[in-house]
């Protein structure tokens, strides 16, 4: 008997609910002779801008227990060299790409949408309004609800592309900044983008990353990726992405089954490149073995009551 | 001089642990049984290796490798024990397995002329074995210099002495060699009637600072083994980023796939004031871990 792993999220059709999450993935070329991209759900690409953007000052990394700090201020190329250079190779595969865009204002943002609406080989577009390593954009626009509203609606008026809303726990109420960015036009909510923090060096006595705050990702925040899923998808009819610290298919599993009708893996592939394929078999197996056919029927089913 | 022919692709490897030695506390030499890595990999690159089980450490630790055995298909990796990562390290025994990529980054580029000008500080010595090793099979007469806080550290100056090289130790305590840092001894080489083809150095920031300044402008190149806290170890990421030289040959992460993209960023920096210093980054990754001295900017 086979299992159905296929899911849609609003619009993007994806053999199998397992994405990459951006800016851990590159641009999917840098890892595709060691891992089958044909196999993956979706290729999430790097954070994209209008402009090139350096990024922030290095250290950019720091391990912390069960995770990782990063402050990589979102670098990257810009929308032209993106569109030009990245997503032809890209096209050669059976993946859907979603790119994720950012900028630094809301035409910045609308720009980089319009760009890629125009391109060819895009499936859909993640706005990242969560990135907590950019002084401007990025966060300042995912924790108030009004902005980020504003941002996905403008974004909304520019493309027909598939819109996620990336979303940062950094609040306190996930569930509003969800609603809003839905009432705006998004046909999907990624979350949790990383979470805030820091590392001090005892013997240098300065912070270890060059930005001295930087997001936290890894195992060490899943049960806070999971909650606040959790909180969105009974807060949303749209469907749900869940990440934060996903590991293996039993992390992934969680994740559906607290209402995410996908999943991303970021911080594992940086230890196993293979370990999103690993995850999608994992699930598959988990299925059969409870007699599921479809992964859809296990999304949302730890909230049965 | 040219630059190592990129390897297609790195890969994923099991390898197995053939010896774990100790020449001192919190050093630590590791034999591993990794053949196509013995034979495929080039001195200066490196191995990005997964540590502890599941969970945590997370990230593997790049480490570079400081001798091909292309031969025995060994390579050997020498390193500090400075963290969890190289801890767990440290305690295998043989016959264990270790989860790898590699060969990774850009190795040290060579050329046939001589001599060579080793410059290693401490730890950093390692990878200029693997080259020390290359110019012996070459015939390409070498000298090498090598740093530490102290005799105890110089634990590879050995290995150094069983190649056909010259070696010269300086410490910074003047319990071997000369009393002072590496680069006194460096002012030394360059005074000499013959100068070197290159100079290669690889050791702690400050001291490759000084040797980029002491061979800035002269008739020989200079390359810097450069070593950064990593994640991911083959270029998606952007973690372990060096920032570029504003001046010169440097090839900012956005210029590196071709293209005269270095001046577009150079001008959108302008108009956006996005960073007031530096133009961009160089992955130490993949676009290093080798750079030419004026590549990088060491502040």
């Amino acid at each position: 008997m086979t299992v159905d792993l296929s899911v849609e999220i609003g619009g993007l059709k994806m053999k199998n609910p397992v994405m990459t999450a951006s800016g851990t993935f590159g641009y999917g070329r840098e890892y595709a002779h060691v891992v089958d991209l044909n196999r993956l759900g979706a290729l999430v690409v790097k954070g994209t801008s209008v402009h090139p953007w350096a990024g922030n000052p290095p250290p950019r990394v720091a391990e912390t227990p069960a995770g990782m700090l990063n402050a990589i201020g979102l670098e990257n190329p810009g929308v032209d060299r993106v569109v030009k250079e990245e997503l032809p190779a890209l096209r050669a595969f059976h993946v859907p790409v979603v790119v994720n865009i950012v900028g630094h204002t809301v035409s910045e943002y609308v720009e980089v949408a319009r760009r890629l609406d125009d391109s060819d080989g895009v499936a859909a577009l993640e706005v990242n309004i969560s990135c907590p390593n950019v002084a401007e954009g990025g966060l300042t626009f995912g924790t108030d609800p009004d902005q980020a509203f504003e941002v996905l609606r403008r974004v909304r008026e520019v493309t027909r592309l598939p819109l996620i809303a990336k979303l940062t726990p950094n609040v306190t109420s996930v569930a509003e900044i969800a609603r809003s960015v839905v009432e705006a036009g998004a046909d999907a909510v990624s979350l949790i983008n990383t979470l805030l923090g820091m590392s001090i060096d005892i013997e240098t006595r300065r912070p270890v990353l060059g930005n001295t705050l930087g997001g936290l990702s890894g195992p060490a925040v899943k049960p806070v990726a999971l909650r606040m899923v959790w909180e969105v998808a009974g807060a949303v009819s749209v469907p749900v992405i869940g990440m934060g610290g996903i590991c293996n298919a039993r992390d992934a599993l969680e994740f559906l089954m607290a209402g995410a009708s996908a999943v991303a893996v970021g911080t594992a592939t940086f230890v196993d490149p293979t370990a999103p394929l690993k995850i999608v078999d994992g699930i598959e197996k988990y299925l059969k073995e409870k007699g599921f056919r479809k992964v859809t029927e296990v999304v949302g089913l730890a909230r049965r009551s | 001089m040219s630059w190592p022919e990129p390897e297609p692709s790195w890969n994923r490897f099991e390898a197995r642990v053939l010896k774990v030695d100790h020449p001192r506390e919190d050093h630590c030499l590791v034999v591993l049984e990794a053949p196509l890595i013995a034979r495929r990999g080039k001195p200066g690159q490196f191995v990005h290796v997964r540590v502890g089980g599941e969970g945590f450490p997370v990230l593997r630790r790049p480490l570079s490798v400081a001798a091909f055995h292309p031969d025995r298909g060994e390579i050997e990796l020498f390193f500090r024990i400075v963290g969890r990562g190289t801890k767990w390290l440290a305690q295998r025994k043989a016959n264990d397995l270790l989860d790898l990529l590699g060969p990774l980054g850009r190795g040290f580029p060579t050329g046939p002329g001589g001599p060579w000008l080793l410059v290693g500080g401490g730890i950093g010595s390692a990878p200029l074995l693997s080259l020390a090793q290359a110019a012996q099979r070459r015939r390409i007469p070498v000298v090498v210099l090598l740093g530490a806080k102290q005799q105890a550290e110089l634990v590879l100056a050995s290995r150094f002495g069983e190649l056909d090289a010259r070696v010269h130790v300086a410490t910074d305590d003047g319990s071997m060699g000369v009393k002072g840092p590496v680069t006194s001894l460096l002012a030394d080489q360059l005074k000499q009637n013959e100068p070197p083809a290159v100079v290669y150095a690889c050791g702690p920031k400050p001291m490759l600072k000084k040797v980029k300044e002491m061979t800035r402008g002269q008739a020989f190149p200079c390359y810097l083994s450069l070593e950064e806290r990593m994640a991911c170890g083959v270029g998606a990421c952007l973690g372990c980023s060096c920032a570029a030289e504003t001046t010169g040959t440097a090839r900012a992460t956005t210029c590196t796939e071709g293209g005269t993209g270095c001046e577009n960023l150079v001008q959108e920096n302008k108009v956006t004031d996005l960073l007031p210093g530096p133009v961009g980054y160089v992955r130490v990754c993949v676009d290093g871990p080798v750079f030419e001295a004026g590549e990088v900017s060491l502040d």
